[in-house]
C-alpha cells in the first residue's frame, strides 16, 4: 500500500479483481453495474453536477481512465470534471470514449433519480454504494439539507485518506494455500435474444419484515433464502426443458470481504460463492435445496475459504510468468481463463448488497436505492437485491425476451406467502 | 392497487399489462392511476461503432512480420545472402506504415497520416533505388514524382476537410490535379531521359481534364444539379 495520499497520486494499479474486466471487455460485456438513489424531490442537475465534483475529489480512485501499460492496464488520474448525463431506459451499455471522455463511471439523472454506473474494475458493489451514498449526500448539503457524515457517508470537506485506494487482497489471501477453480460447465436460462442494447429490468419490491420472517422460519438467513428460491425456479426452469442429460444449476453468490477483513478500500474487495444443485442426483424439493445452501454457505463463506479462494487469484497474478508477459498477450490468457472458469460455471449472479444504512436525515429525503447488474449474454438473466428501510429491491436484468426466470420467481414468493409489487422497464 | 389475476403480483397503478406475464390489466377509469412517466426514462443510450486500433496494429504488425521473416530466412539458407529478399521486407515495412498510419494518434489527423504515407512511400523507393543494380532514378525521376503526388493528394483533402472545396467543386479540383500530376511526370521522365522538356501525352490529359473541370465548376452554381447529383449518387 502506497503511503502516498491518493488524492496527489497520478495513476493507480489495478486491484487483483479489477485486472479481469478489461481484458474481457467487449461490446456484449461491458462490465458495467449501477446503483441508484431515488429522492423525494426532483433532481436539480447544476447542483448534482457540484456535488460530483466534490465527491470525486474526496473519493479519487473513482475519477481514472484506463490506460494500457507494456504488462498491465493501469487507472491514469483525471483532473477534468465528469458531466452528468441524462438517465436512459437500458442502463449499463458500454463506456464511450466521446460521451464519458474515458471515465470509467457515469453518473445520470432522471427526475428523483440520482445512478451511478461504474465499471467493475473500478469499485464492488459495497464502493460503489459508498460512493453513491457520499454523492447523495453532498447533493441534499447542496440543497440545504445537513448530513452527517455517518453510516457510511464520507465527508467531502476531509480529505481523501489512502487506506480508501487500497488493494487489499494480498494482505486478505496470505500465506493461505491457493485452490483450484475447475469447475463443471453449469445449466444456463435460454430464450429469445433481445436486440443489441437493450436491457429488461424487472423490480420486484417486497417487505423485509415478510421476508425475514420466512426465512426465520426455515432457521436461514435473507441471502442463503433468497439463493434457494432462485436454484429452485432455475431448476423447475431447466427441468420443463426435459433434456436428456440436465446440467448442474449454479448461482454466484459475491461476497464482501470487508466482514472478514479490517479493510477502508473503495475498491474491489469481494470474492464469490457458487451454491448448487446437480440435477443429475434426482429431484430436490425446496427444503432440500435450501438445507443444501444453508449448509453451503456456512462452510464456504469463512476466513479461511475465502482466503484460499482469493489467494488462487493473487497467486497468479504475482507468477513470474505472467508478470513478464506482455500485456496484450496476457489480455489473451485471462480471456481464455474467463472463458473456461467465468460465467460458463455458474448459472445467473444473485448480489445481495445487504440493508443500506444512512444517517436518519438523509433517510428522510431518500424513497428508494436500487442495484442493477449489467447485461450478461452468458447468462442472460442476473439478479441484484438491496434492502432499504422496510422494502426488499429484487432488480432481474435480462437480455432475452421471456421473462420466464422474473415470473417463476416473483410467483413462488407470493406462493410462499410474501407480497410482491413488481415493475418493468419494458415498453 | 392493481394485482395480475395470474400472477398474483402488485402492478404499478398506471400498468396495462403484467410485465411477468403480458396478461391486460382491466381497471374502472376511477382507480386506474396517472401515467407516471418520471419513474422510466424515455431517452435510450445507443450504439457507437468502435474500431479496435490496438487489435488492428496488432494483426497488421503479425502479418507483416511473418513473409518478411520467412523470406529472409529462405533468402539466407538459398545461399545468396541478403539480395531479394530486402525487397521483400523494405516493401513490406512500407505497407505496414500505410496501413497503420491512420490509426496511430488518438485523434484521427489526416494531414499527418498522409504525410507519413508519403515519406514511407520515399523511403519504399529510396531503398529501391540503393538496392537495384542501376542506381540515380531516384533524384531526378522518383522524388519529383511522388512527392507532387503527395503534395497534390494533401492539397485536395486539407481543403475538402476545411470546406473550401464542395460537392463538385472537389471533382473539379481532383480533375486539375490530375492533369497537373500528369504534367509533372511526363516532365519529369523527359528531363531524366532526354534532358529536354516536350511535353505530348501529358497536353492531352490536361486538354481533357481542364474542360470537364470547368463543366464541374459550372454545374457547382446550379443547386438542382447538384441535388439530383447526390441523389443519385445517395451522397
Amino acid at each position: 500500500m502506497s503511503s502516498q495520499a491518493p488524492a496527489a497520486r497520478r495513476w493507480y494499479r489495478l486491484d487483483n479483481a479489477a485486472n479481469v474486466y478489461p481484458a474481457v471487455r467487449s461490446k456484449t460485456r461491458p462490465g458495467l453495474f449501477r446503483v441508484s438513489a431515488t429522492l423525494n424531490e426532483p433532481v436539480q442537475p447544476d447542483l448534482l453536477q457540484q456535488a460530483l465534483g466534490d465527491t470525486l475529489r474526496r473519493i479519487p480512485s473513482f475519477s481514472v481512465r484506463m490506460r494500457s501499460g507494456l504488462f498491465w492496464h493501469y487507472f491514469r488520474h483525471a483532473e477534468d470534471e465528469l458531466t452528468i448525463q441524462e438517465d436512459v431506459r437500458n442502463p449499463c451499455m458500454g463506456l464511450s470514449a466521446r460521451k464519458d471522455k474515458g471515465f470509467q463511471i457515469r453518473v445520470r439523472y432522471h427526475d428523483r433519480r440520482i445512478a451511478l454506473e461504474v465499471f467493475h474494475s473500478v469499485s464492488d458493489g459495497s464502493g460503489t454504494l459508498a460512493f453513491l451514498k457520499t454523492l447523495t449526500a453532498r447533493y441534499l448539503w447542496k440543497c440545504g439539507i445537513a448530513i452527517p457524515a455517518t453510516h457510511g457517508v464520507l465527508d467531502c470537506d476531509q480529505p481523501a485518506q489512502p487506506a480508501e485506494a487500497a488493494d487489499d487482497f494480498d494482505a486478505f489471501a496470505g500465506r493461505s494455500t491457493p485452490r483450484g477453480r475447475r469447475e463443471a460447465r453449469a445449466y444456463h436460462v435460454s430464450g429469445t435474444r433481445v436486440p443489441h442494447l437493450t436491457l429488461n429490468i424487472t423490480t420486484g419490491t417486497l417487505p423485509v419484515g415478510a421476508v425475514k420472517e420466512e426465512a426465520r422460519r426455515y432457521g436461514v438467513s435473507i441471502t442463503e433464502y433468497l439463493t434457494a428460491c432462485y436454484l429452485h425456479i432455475l431448476n423447475s426452469i431447466q427441468a420443463s426443458e426435459h433434456r436428456r442429460r440436465p446440467l448442474p444449476v449454479k448461482v454466484q453468490v459475491p461476497v464482501n470481504l470487508r466482514r472478514f477483513h479490517p479493510s477502508e478500500t473503495l475498491r474491489n474487495f469481494s470474492s464469490y460463492v457458487t451454491p448448487g444443485i446437480d440435477p443429475t442426483h434426482g429431484e430436490y424439493s425446496f427444503e432440500e435445496i435450501l438445507s443444501l445452501v444453508h449448509h453451503f454457505m456456512r462452510y464456504e463463506v469463512t476466513d479461511k475459504h475465502l482466503r484460499s479462494r482469493v489467494a488462487a487469484n493473487t497467486r497468479t497474478e504475482q507468477h513470474a510468468l505472467i508478470r513478464i508477459t506482455p500485456l496484450f498477450l496476457k489480455n489473451r490468457l485471462i480471456n481464455l481463463g474467463y472463458q473456461l472458469s467465468g460465467p460458463a460455471i455458474y448459472t445467473s449472479v444473485m448480489t445481495n448488497l445487504g440493508m443500506v444504512q444512512v444517517p436518519p436525515e438523509m433517510a428522510e429525503h431518500v424513497a428508494t436505492f436500487d442495484f442493477h447488474l449489467g447485461p450478461s449474454y452468458t447468462t442472460n438473466v442476473d439478479c441484484g437485491v438491496l434492502g432499504y428501510r422496510d422494502k426488499l429491491r429484487i432488480n432481474f436484468t435480462r437480455v432475452i425476451h421471456e421473462p420466464i426466470v422474473e415470473r417463476a420467481f416473483f410467483t413462488f414468493l407470493v406462493r410462499q406467502g410474501i407480497p410482491v409489487k413488481v415493475e418493468s422497464n419494458s415498453e | 392497487m392493481p394485482y395480475c389475476v395470474n400472477c398474483g403480483v402488485e402492478l404499478n397503478s398506471d400498468a396495462k399489462r403484467c410485465p411477468l406475464c403480458g396478461v391486460r390489466v382491466v381497471l374502472p377509469p376511477s382507480l386506474r392511476g396517472n401515467s407516471d412517466t418520471s419513474t422510466q426514462p424515455r431517452k435510450r443510450d445507443i450504439a457507437e461503432s468502435v474500431f479496435d486500433k490496438g487489435l488492428w496494429i496488432q494483426v497488421t504488425s503479425t502479418l507483416m512480420v511473418i513473409p518478411a521473416l520467412l523470406s529472409v530466412v529462405v533468402n539466407v539458407l538459398s545461399g545468396t545472402g541478403l539480395s531479394w529478399s530486402l525487397y521483400v521486407v523494405t516493401a513490406l515495412g512500407a505497407v505496414w506504415v500505410w496501413c497503420i498510419s491512420p490509426f496511430l494518434f488518438r485523434r484521427n489527423i489526416v494531414p499527418l497520416w498522409i504525410a507519413i504515407d508519403s515519406v514511407a512511400l520515399l523511403g519504399l523507393l529510396a531503398v529501391v533505388n540503393a538496392l537495384s543494380p542501376r542506381p540515380g532514378w531516384f533524384v531526378p525521376l522518383a522524388l519529383p514524382i511522388s512527392a507532387s503526388l503527395s503534395v497534390l493528394v494533401l492539397m485536395l483533402v486539407v481543403l475538402t476537410k476545411r470546406r473550401v472545396l464542395r460537392e463538385l467543386h472537389i471533382v473539379a479540383a481532383g480533375l486539375l490535379s490530375l492533369g497537373l500530376f500528369c504534367l509533372i511526370v511526363e516532365g519529369a521522365v523527359d528531363l531524366y531521359l532526354t534532358q529536354v522538356l516536350r511535353p505530348q501525352w501529358s497536353l492531352i490529359v490536361l486538354a481533357v481534364c481542364a474542360p470537364l473541370a470547368v463543366v464541374a465548376m459550372l454545374l457547382q452554381r446550379r443547386r438542382a444539379v447538384v441535388e439530383d447529383m447526390k441523389m443519385w449518387l445517395r451522397m
